[in-house]
């Protein structure tokens, strides 16, 4: 049973009077707990494809659906519902909240989009702290950690509502290559951890090694598909 | 938790917020303290009679005498028929009814002011009776009673007599001086039959008026209904149309202008800068948005909809605003205490204050009537006041969440 299934996805835009042709036509399966990276160089479409997959964003034509939903017709108020429950984010800057802790920065999704109780937001918090190794810096602010360990809250408020989907757009590219390493490392025990999906966008080729399976794409078209220790597919 | 982001924006943005909740509050206090003025005018403006116990006095026009010897009325008191002073006491409105007749003297001793009351019952002879100094209430026959003023000023003690149209009238009694606040006062108290004997055999009066049989007066005074909602200054001149009638009506507008708050010009400047004020609401509640738009996008990416942000900034506004009303409570009830030490002053109008203006030394009556502010906490004015600014706030804060509407989920490549 698969995550995620794509059939034939295409995501125009306009700009003016010229049409751009984003993704022309993707498909694709994502099977529940795979690790898994889009490659491509600037503008392929991966940005374009996480979006559609995030439910920020509609296909124009095309079938796309996410845990078992159909994510074309979700109104806005659905798609936010959808998110909050379903898909975390990672970022390439982190974008964590300057002005709260790492603490309530990993807590807040759980405040606002699931209304989790105190004792249970306090239980799921501690755990994903504990699982990416900041508890002991949980007190302090954004501006006092360093990028790596910025990268490592974000994963941990990404897991905290326990989403079957995480979702990262280039998470390494403000990052040192050893620290990269240490953020691609993390994500992949969290996947073993909590069986969650990640998808992540790169076009660093030593980062694009640690996927399982990697998607190529060109030009907003899927040109390849590798299994890692597998044969590579058009 | 979102406790803690709104407080980390509050320490983030402390004295904006400060400042803003401070006009508010000062805002809120003068608004509170105007409207609290405002309703006591019609308090103040009934102090001037507050002396003499009542809170209407009428009178009528008449004319002036062609000289001013012997005994004359005062143009503004004119013989009021008996007619018209039936009608008057039998208003609705009229809990109580008193009539004088008061007289000025001219001769070549002294000036003397006298009015002649009712002795057996009445308003005046309750304010005599519980001001008696020395002697006793007696006005049978020529028996009349003056002021200590009076008697000191030209040495007349009890027992003597004074001249008075020829007619020798004795002493029975000293009363205090300014018993009736200033209002129709006198230096002679006399019985009513003993005043209209006097009026009739005036040769300058019997020029110029035709008098009835028997007694008659030329002022009236009024106990009113406090819970007559009408027009009684129009009932009583309805009455009579040369009947002046003074009340608290006659006092309000001067009270109203000592009391600038809520003068013409108060109101416009207080609607200048309940606008300003206004203003400054909107563009904090704006910059607010703006300076949290990017968290507003990833808050929206992770599931927050528009309606649960709203809700969190309405929260924000709200507790801003109960913190500022309830300061501007206190600020308003501080104030209003300060307030309720001040004085207005109120000029009597010659017409009641009655002493001729050309004989300056006659005129040693005090015309200024000081007046503390009757400051009451009218509760409901307080309640009132503080669910309208909450709600007037709180709709604007909700008018600008468009701005909320224009922030689109954070997107990846943004």
């Amino acid at each position: 049973m698969s995550l995620i299934t794509a059939k034939n996805i295409q995501k125009d835009y306009k700009t003016g009077e010229v049409i751009v042709k984003a993704l022309k036509g993707l498909s694709f399966e994502i099977k529940p707990a795979s690790f898994v990276s889009f490659v491509g160089p600037s503008g392929s479409g991966k940005t374009t494809l996480l979006n559609l997959i995030g439910c920020l964003d509609k296909p124009t034509g095309g079938k796309l659906t996410v845990a078992d939903t159909d994510v074309l017709h979700l109104d806005r108020r659905q798609g936010a519902l959808f998110r909050g429950r379903n898909i975390g984010f990672i970022f390439q800057d982190f974008n964590l909240i300057p002005v709260l802790t790492v603490y309530e920065n990993i807590e807040y999704p759980l405040l606002m989009v699931q209304s989790v109780p105190a004792a249970e937001r306090k239980k799921r918090v501690s755990t994903v702290l504990s699982s990416v190794g900041m508890t002991d810096q949980k007190d302090k602010y954004p501006d006092q950690i360093s990028g790596g360990q910025k990268q490592r809250v974000a994963v941990a408020r990404a897991l905290v509502t326990n989403p079957k989907l995480v979702l990262a757009d280039e998470p390494t590219a403000n990052l040192d290559h050893k620290t990269a390493y240490m953020v691609i490392e993390l994500m992949k025990k969290m996947r073993n951890e909590f069986k969650t999906t990640f998808i992540f966008s790169t076009h660093d080729q030593k980062i694009v090694g640690e996927a399982e399976i990697i998607y190529t794409l060109e030009d907003g078209e899927l040109t390849g598909r590798q299994i890692k220790g597998g044969e590579k597919h058009a | 938790m979102m406790k803690a982001y709104s407080y980390s924006f509050v320490k983030n943005n402390k004295t904006k917020l400060f400042l803003l909740a401070l006009s508010i509050a000062v805002y809120f206090a003068l608004v509170v303290s105007a409207i609290t003025l405002h309703k006591s005018i019609p308090q103040i403006a009934t102090m001037p009679f507050k002396g003499i116990g009542v809170q209407t006095v009428v009178q009528k026009n008449g004319k002036i005498p062609e000289r001013m010897m012997g005994t004359i009325f005062p143009h503004s008191n004119a013989p009021i028929s008996s007619e018209e002073a039936d009608k008057l006491k039998s208003l609705e409105f009229v809990q109580g009814y008193d009539e004088g007749l008061f007289l000025w003297h001219f001769d070549n001793a002294y000036f003397k002011s006298a009015i002649g009351i009712e002795p057996e019952s009445g308003i005046f002879a309750e304010i005599l009776k519980k001001n008696i100094l020395h002697g006793e209430f007696d006005l049978a026959n020529k028996n009349v009673l003056i002021t200590d003023d009076f008697s000191r000023k030209r040495g007349i003690s009890l027992s003597d007599e004074i001249p008075i149209s020829g007619v020798r009238h004795k002493v029975t009694g000293i009363l205090k001086s300014s018993l009736t606040g200033n209002i129709i006062p006198a230096d002679i108290y006399m019985n009513m039959r003993n005043a209209v004997e006097i009026a009739k055999n005036s040769e300058e009066m019997k020029k110029i008026y035709r008098f009835p049989d028997g007694n008659f007066s030329n002022v009236v005074i009024l106990r009113i209904d406090p819970l007559w909602k009408g027009d009684k200054e129009k009932a009583i001149k309805a009455i009579g149309k040369d009947l002046i009638v003074f009340s608290e009506r006659s006092f309000t507008g001067k009270v109203a202008e000592q009391l600038s708050l809520i003068s013409g010009t108060g109101r416009t400047i207080f609607a200048v800068i309940g606008i300003a004020l206004i203003a400054a609401f909107c563009l904090m509640v704006i910059s607010g948005v703006k300076s949290r738009e990017k968290e507003i996008a990833l808050l929206r990416m992770l599931g927050w909809r528009i309606k649960d942000i709203k809700r969190h900034f309405i929260a924000e506004s709200f507790i801003l605003l109960s913190v500022s009303v309830a300061s501007g409570n206190m600020l308003a009830i501080a104030a209003l205490k300060i307030l309720s030490l001040q004085t207005v002053s109120m000029e009597l109008p010659w017409d009641i204050s009655a002493k001729p203006h050309f004989l300056p030394e006659e005129n040693s009556i005090e015309r200024i009537v000081q007046a503390a502010i009757p400051v009451h906490y009218d509760w409901l004015t307080f309640a009132s006041m503080s669910i309208a600014f909450l709600l007037l706030f709180l709709a604007i804060n909700y008018m600008l969440f468009y701005r909320l509407k224009n922030i689109k989920p954070f997107e990846y490549g943004r």
